[in-house]
């Protein structure tokens, strides 16, 4: 016996059918994605010397895209994990969209690092001369762990839902069939079954946790441990965990948003989740202020000669433009939406959550260029300047266009939204009737 | 056997950090692997129950 589902019907509906749009949306990224594997080609020929990056600017788009998708990635383990073992029974709907973007974002972020290597096989290296005094090797541990466990994590709770597909899904192609027979692993629906994937998914749930914090602080230590000016700070890791918590958040409301308008999934999708996410929202965008001006006053106050010199360039020289959009962007404009237009209307909830995603890709740029661009060995190594080559540009498109491709072939073949995590009945089990949500009304909160 | 030139050994060489991560990974793997087992495993449990159930009554 299935779960019990009165939305089963409308969640399902967009693995019926594909339609005509479909394919040619994965024609144009997949045209993308094509072109920008074409510049890669054309960077390992010709080596990194095409790109913007020049002494002593090393890194330049790709590692500031290397930040933001990990960033973005931690939008699942936060809505999935954290919230779940904070027992918020209101994220059941939205968990599977949040990890879908977890798992899709991951590849990206550590595929950027493989392109910024600029010859894929110097991977090889860290297994085979490997040390841990590098930070380098702590980011693969933990990046790598991270996106093992997000699989996994993933693919555990997909396992009900995959099982039903093959069940109810008789008429799609025999290939498809096939696939939900293979993946559900011979699922049953037995009530011992579902004992057993909650109690792992609530044990995983707290290593998760421990992942994708230790992940992102790590990811700030490849800066934080070097002396640079900007990056030798104790702050780093917290900043950047909390910067990526709000990215993710924000990319969670902009895909709930498209799959609910895109997939008729109004119902299940309501307007009440929107809402919970506006107020998690509105504390990460000020806990985000707070790190900026704790940060900031920091540096500024000690006026240390090297660290003023990048404060400075981002304050009122040749980045300030980006850095004040940035703070625009990711602070004023969001936060004036969610308190005053964001209630009970997800339109205004999308527009600022791109706002949010745009300031936070630029403010990962900002924390990456003006650092390289006036080194603390300023005598020895000179005055670097940044702007990103067509190669870079192209590659960065794709990436984009890889994430959103692999989300939109995701949607057509798997439920989007967790059937048996939302039903109001599971198979001889209680669980549902506490951790299912009833569709709450729009002014709920 | 010192302890302390141990770790310096092992942070300071080119070597024990690939082999540090790839055994993270395997043990990670291994878990997981069991794991999955052990939760699909639950569904033949079920099916066996009553079998049990009806064993006992007949000897009985």
């Amino acid at each position: 016996m299935h779960p019990k589902n009165q939305h089963e019907q409308t969640i399902l509906a967009p693995l019926r059918r594909i339609t005509g749009r479909d394919y040619l949306l994965w024609a144009v990224l997949l045209t993308l994605m094509l072109t920008g594997l074409g510049a890669w080609v054309w960077q390992y020929i010709q080596g990194l010397g095409i790109t913007g990056m020049s002494r002593p600017v090393y890194w330049g788009v790709y590692i500031t895209n290397f930040v933001f998708f990990i960033g973005l990635a931690h939008s699942g383990t936060f809505i999935s994990a954290i919230l779940r073992i904070a027992g918020q029974s209101w994220r059941a709907p939205l968990t599977r969209a949040a990890e879908a973007i977890t798992l899709f974002s991951l590849p990206f972020g550590a595929g950027s690092i493989i392109i910024d290597m600029g010859h894929p096989e110097r991977i090889l290296n860290l297994i085979l001369y490997g040390r841990f005094q590098s930070p380098i090797m702590w980011d693969v541990t933990a990046v790598g762990l991270y996106m093992l466990s997000s699989i996994v994590f993933f693919y555990l709770s997909l396992i009900p839902d995959i099982a039903l597909c093959r069940d109810r899904l008789t008429e799609a192609p025999r290939w498809q069939q096939r696939m939900y027979k293979i993946l559900a692993l011979g699922w049953n629906d037995s009530p011992e079954q579902f004992r057993r994937l909650e109690k792992v998914l609530d044990g995983m749930a707290i290593f998760m946790t421990m992942l994708v914090v230790t992940v992102h602080t790590v990811v700030s230590w490849l800066f934080g441990m070097t002396v640079q000016p900007g990056w030798h700070t104790a702050l780093i890791g917290p900043f950047f965990l909390l910067g990526a918590i709000l990215s993710g958040s924000a990319a969670v409301v902009i895909v709930l948003a498209i799959l609910r308008k895109t997939y008729h999934l109004e119902a299940v999708l309501h307007t009440g989740l929107f809402n919970s996410l506006r107020k998690l929202l509105i504390t990460f965008v000020l806990g985000w202020l707070y790190m900026m001006i704790a940060e900031h006053l920091t540096i500024g106050y000690a006026s240390m000669t090297e660290e003023m010199t990048v404060l400075n360039d981002k304050f009122s020289g040749a980045y300030s433009l980006i850095f004040w959009s940035m703070t625009i962007f990711v602070f004023f404009i969001p936060l004036l939406i969610f308190i005053f237009k964001g209630k009970n209307n997800i339109g205004w909830m999308v527009f600022a959550s791109v706002l949010i995603n745009i300031g936070m890709w630029m403010e990962r740029y900002l924390v990456i260029i003006p650092s390289e661009a006036s080194p603390r060995l300023f005598h020895e190594m000179g005055q670097g300047s940044y702007l990103p080559a067509l190669p870079e540009v192209l590659i960065t498109v794709a990436c984009f266009a890889g994430l959103v491709f692999l989300y939109a072939l995701f949607t057509r073949f798997f439920p989007i939204v967790p059937i048996w995590e939302t039903a109001e009945e599971l198979p001889g089990h209680a669980h549902a009737a506490a951790s299912a949500p009833a569709p709450s009304p729009a002014g709920s909160d | 056997m010192d302890i302390g030139q141990l770790i310096h050994t092992f942070f300071n060489n080119a070597g024990p950090g690939g082999v540090v991560v790839m055994l993270i990974f395997g043990a990670a793997l291994t878990i997981y692997y069991f794991l999955t087992r052990w939760i699909i495993a639950g569904g033949k449990e079920d099916e066996l129950a009553p079998l049990a159930d009806q064993t006992t009554s007949v000897d009985k």
